[in-house]
């Protein structure tokens, strides 16, 4: 055959594979069952947008039907997680950032003037833990790598960096010190602000290169302003020290429930309780090996963190695993306090602990008969704290600020509870987003 | 609609090809392309649709009345008026708010500003336009008689929206005979192929190292370092080339396929030896255009140094004022004007050979990116703070490990986008044909590239595509 002859077979060739291509992309496109949901975005995916001549005429209606196109065109998650594997070969990516960029404002030292609002400008320094009696093994990862903003991963594992904002962080206090001049006088009320991953696992030379704020310190601001009445329940200190464990999820932005069980453990040291140990507990093991959390989501579903996925293991509560639980719409319900993780998929497993985040709960405990009630104002990180409460009360009764109808004071009163913890993502409760959320407060 | 969108790629264009192919007839296909380009254009509201019918009317007419004149005052009079009536329609929905806005901060009047959206494609297809009924006006086109023929070539979906600013005699003819030969189906498969992925893939990818260093919070952007604003520029630069050229590929990849010639848009300007070159290259028919329609009219060069320089200001100043309403799109236009000038009446060309090639293709290489600075920042206070921070003046240090990680991370990404604007790779093409001429075990190599690489790049484009809904091409604002 001459060249020439197969200069025509190969166009014809070219063209046909060209014309397939579009052809069955576009055939799968039209016919093939379009995806509703993105579990691993945890989201709904764009629907087909209503029709309206407003939208029609001014562009929004095609507009919206590229994005349904687009958003739940078949297989999108496997075209998505094969963009991220070429993607991990952009670069030298051992350690990356991803997210948007981030000025943390300056921590203020002690000596600076209380935050506007209710309270007391206090000076005290918070409790300080006991120091460990044997060293425990450094688990700081010392991978310098730096950005400014979002989730900087290194070695497989995703970590949150904290910046410190003062008008969030002195609002959030503010809102501390009036709900503790609301309740004050009928309950003890503690506080307990969670750390971000970065802040306890990363050596302090990656939080200053990646710009980062110190949260440690930013917790110490805020407990030397909260009103002296308020009691802080320190576990930064204690995490770090025990920062070579499995104490925050490596794909998710959680602290595992063993970290949630060192935040235990600096509650009963404040109660003057023995603690329960780890080995008096049932442990399931959940997702093992396949859970992929919010930071797999929010950074992209990077090819690093799909190789090292966790695990989600749970302690189940001695006294009971039975809660009852009131969802948005009033419905109520009952379930386990650890419930079968199988159920929520790979990507959500960490809803197996507590109901996860839902208006009202409560919890309880036939096999302690003195009375006792406390009350937690939680966000999702109280979700792993609160089974390890189960078996030191009567009575548990958790609401999630975020989600709550009722002020704080109102189920006071209503439960008559002896005790109330306030615990925050650092975080998320000083961000400025959360101003307001608290309805004791309000806007 | 964006080309670079999965219901574009999957679904409108399979159709609109498919209707090319079933359609024998060069009235039947360029009816159905009139249908495609009318439903393509309409999709970013029909709206804007009566504004693109109603200026095709007016240059339509413009131009009948123009050829029915034989009187130089009548031929000039119709010219006037009609590209007048372009301008104008232009300047109200493109500049109104601008110039509203520039009197209020003098004079404080008006109070209200009203808010004109910015019909899709205008700057293009108004540019498109104007030279049909200029080129009409100097007799070198004959009217168009059907309204409809006309509203095609100024509604082409291949390049109605982003360009290129097609000639109305260079796509005329091939309306009237369209002939689609098989090896340019095949070229125009691969350049829309290539156009699709160097934009999803490459553009988009460099969008995001862009974004996170030039960013438009002046807090942040007063924190990043210098290499920060440089890595920054850096990736801006490769991110308006790939972005636009790809736009350029795709339109004259698509066209080659339903036997359309457009003319080239880009000839790797980033391989310039000076910004007269560099405009040669960039932008072709942007710039021959101003060349055509405004320079050479206003005398060109064969004037006095003063006209020249004169009509080098109001052509750099009209082509900054094209990109944008916004006094840094000016500040783009006068600042490549200078530089033009500099190199014309200081340089000259013994001067510009003086200087060794790596010096003067660096040089143009920094001027430019220097200059996608400017046209990133509407906000001068930002502009300002960008510029500052390119010389290190926020006081924030040289670098950062931010900043090295970031690129650590795209390293070879970045260096994949340098290739991709040399002509590397297209030599690299020709070189491998010239072999698989020579040899047949290369031919077949050669074979099976040919027809695997749109493909792949297809798939390529599809798995950036579906994760980005949002991903417009940088030039449609103008």
């Amino acid at each position: 055959m001459d060249r020439e002859w197969q200069n025509v077979i190969l166009r014809m060739m070219k063209v046909a594979a060209f014309a397939l291509t579009l052809g069955v992309m576009g055939i799968v496109g039209l016919v093939w069952p379009r995806p509703e949901v993105s579990a691993v975005e945890k989201r709904e995916l764009t629907g087909f947008p209503a029709f309206s001549l407003a939208s029609l005429w001014d562009g929004s209606y095609f507009s919206a039907i590229d994005t349904w196109y687009a958003d739940t065109y078949p297989m999108r998650e496997d075209l998505i997680a094969a963009q991220q594997e070429m993607e991990s070969r952009y670069g030298l990516r051992q350690t990356q950032m991803i997210g948007g960029n981030v000025v943390a404002d300056a921590i203020p030292t002690g000596d600076q003037d209380a935050p506007a609002g209710t309270g007391g400008a206090v000076e005290e320094s918070p409790p300080t833990p006991e120091p460990t009696a044997t060293p425990l093994p450094d688990g700081t990862v010392h991978e310098i790598g730096e950005y400014v903003g979002g989730v900087y991963i290194t070695d497989g594992s995703a970590y949150g960096a904290y910046y410190f904002s003062q008008s969030g962080t002195d609002a959030y206090i503010s809102t501390m010190n009036q709900i503790y001049e609301n309740i004050g006088d009928k309950v003890h009320m503690y506080v307990l602000n969670a750390p971000l991953s970065a802040s306890v696992m990363l050596d302090e030379n990656v939080w200053a290169d990646m710009g980062c704020s110190d949260e440690g310190a930013a917790i110490e601001y805020i407990n030397g302003k909260l009103d002296p009445g308020i009691t802080p329940i320190p576990v930064y200190d204690t995490l770090r020290a025990h920062n070579a464990e499995y104490i925050y999820f490596r794909t998710d932005h959680h602290w595992t429930a063993l970290g949630a069980y060192y935040a235990y453990r600096e509650f009963c040291a404040l109660k003057g309780w023995t603690p329960h140990e780890l080995d008096q507990f049932e442990m399931r093991t959940y997702a093992e090996g396949r859970y992929l959390g919010t930071y797999y989501t929010t950074s992209g579903q990077p090819a690093q963190l799909t190789q090292n996925p966790d695990t989600v293991y749970a302690y189940v509560p001695m006294g009971t695993n039975h809660m009852e639980m009131t969802l948005e719409d009033g419905t109520e319900m009952e379930l386990a306090i650890i419930t079968d993780g199988s159920v929520f998929g790979d990507h959500d497993t960490y809803c197996l602990f507590a109901g996860a985040d839902r208006p009202f709960s409560h919890i309880h405990n036939d096999a302690i008969q003195d009375g006792s009630a406390i009350m937690v104002v939680k966000d999702s990180y109280g979700n792993a704290f609160i089974p390890w409460l189960v078996d030191h009360y009567e009575d548990i009764y958790w609401v999630d600020y975020r989600y709550t109808h009722n002020t704080v004071s109102e189920l006071v009163e209503k439960y008559g509870v002896q005790e109330v913890i306030f615990e925050a993502a650092t975080s998320l409760a000083t961000s400025g987003q959360c101003n307001g959320m608290y309805l004791d407060v309000g806007v | 609609m964006v080309f670079s969108s999965m219901l574009f790629v999957f679904l409108f264009l399979p159709a609109n090809l498919l209707s090319q192919i079933l359609i024998r007839s060069p009235r039947g296909k360029n009816i159905a392309m009139l249908a495609f380009s009318l439903v393509f254009y309409s999709w970013a509201g029909p709206r804007y649709l009566l504004l693109l019918l109603g200026m095709v009317l007016i240059c339509w007419l413009g131009a009948l009345g123009i050829a029915g004149r034989e009187d130089a005052g009548g031929r000039k009079a119709y010219l006037a008026v009609t590209v007048g009536l372009c301008l104008l329609i232009l300047g109200v929905f493109k500049y109104t708010g601008f110039f509203l806005g520039n009197l209020q901060s003098l004079f404080g009047v008006p109070e209200v500003i009203p808010q004109i959206a910015l019909p899709i494609g205008i700057s293009f297809y108004t540019f498109q336009l104007i030279s049909y009924v200029a080129d009409v006006y100097r007799g070198e086109v004959k009217p168009q008689r059907r309204y409809w023929l006309l509203l095609l070539y100024a509604s082409l979906f291949h390049q109605c929206i982003a360009g290129p600013i097609v000639r109305y005699r260079d796509v005329n003819r091939d309306l009237v005979r369209r002939r689609t030969k098989p090896e340019e189906i095949s070229a125009g498969i691969s350049r829309f192929a290539v156009g699709l992925a160097k934009k999803a893939v490459l553009a988009n990818g460099c969008a995001v190292i862009a974004d996170q260093l030039l960013v438009f919070d002046a807090g942040v952007l007063a924190a990043t370092p210098a290499m920060g604003v440089l890595l920054g520029a850096f990736a801006f630069t490769l991110q308006i080339y790939l972005d636009f050229s790809a736009y350029s590929d795709m339109a004259i990849g698509m066209g080659l396929m339903c036997g359309l010639h457009y003319r080239e848009n880009f000839d790797y300007p980033y391989m310039s030896g000076s910004i007269t070159e560099f405009w040669r290259r960039w932008h072709i028919s942007l710039s021959s255009f101003f060349r055509d329609y405004v320079y050479i009219p206003l005398g060109g060069s064969r004037c006095g140094t003063g006209r020249q320089l004169f009509n080098l200001f109001v052509v750099w100043s009209l082509t900054g004022m094209w990109h944008g309403a916004s006094w840094n799109f000016i500040l783009w236009g006068i600042y490549f004007g200078a530089l033009l000038a500099i190199e014309r009446f200081v340089l000259g060309k013994d001067g510009q050979r003086f200087l060794p090639q790596a010096l003067r293709h660096g040089g143009v290489l920094i001027l430019v990116a220097f200059s996608w600075i400017i046209f990133k920042y509407t906000d001068m206070a930002l502009l300002g703070t960008a510029v500052k921070g390119l010389f290190g003046l926020n006081h924030n240090g040289f670098s950062s490990g931010s900043v090295t990680l970031l690129f650590k991370n795209n390293l070879f990404f970045l260096l994949v986008c340098v290739i991709a604007v040399t002509p590397l790779a297209k030599r690299a093409g020709e070189r491998f044909r010239a072999l698989a001429g020579r040899s047949e075990a290369v031919y077949m190599l050669y074979g099976v590239y040919q027809v695997v690489h749109p493909v792949l790049l297809l798939l390529l484009a599809a798995m950036a595509l579906v994760g980005d809904s949002y991903n417009p091409f940088l030039y449609f604002q103008f």
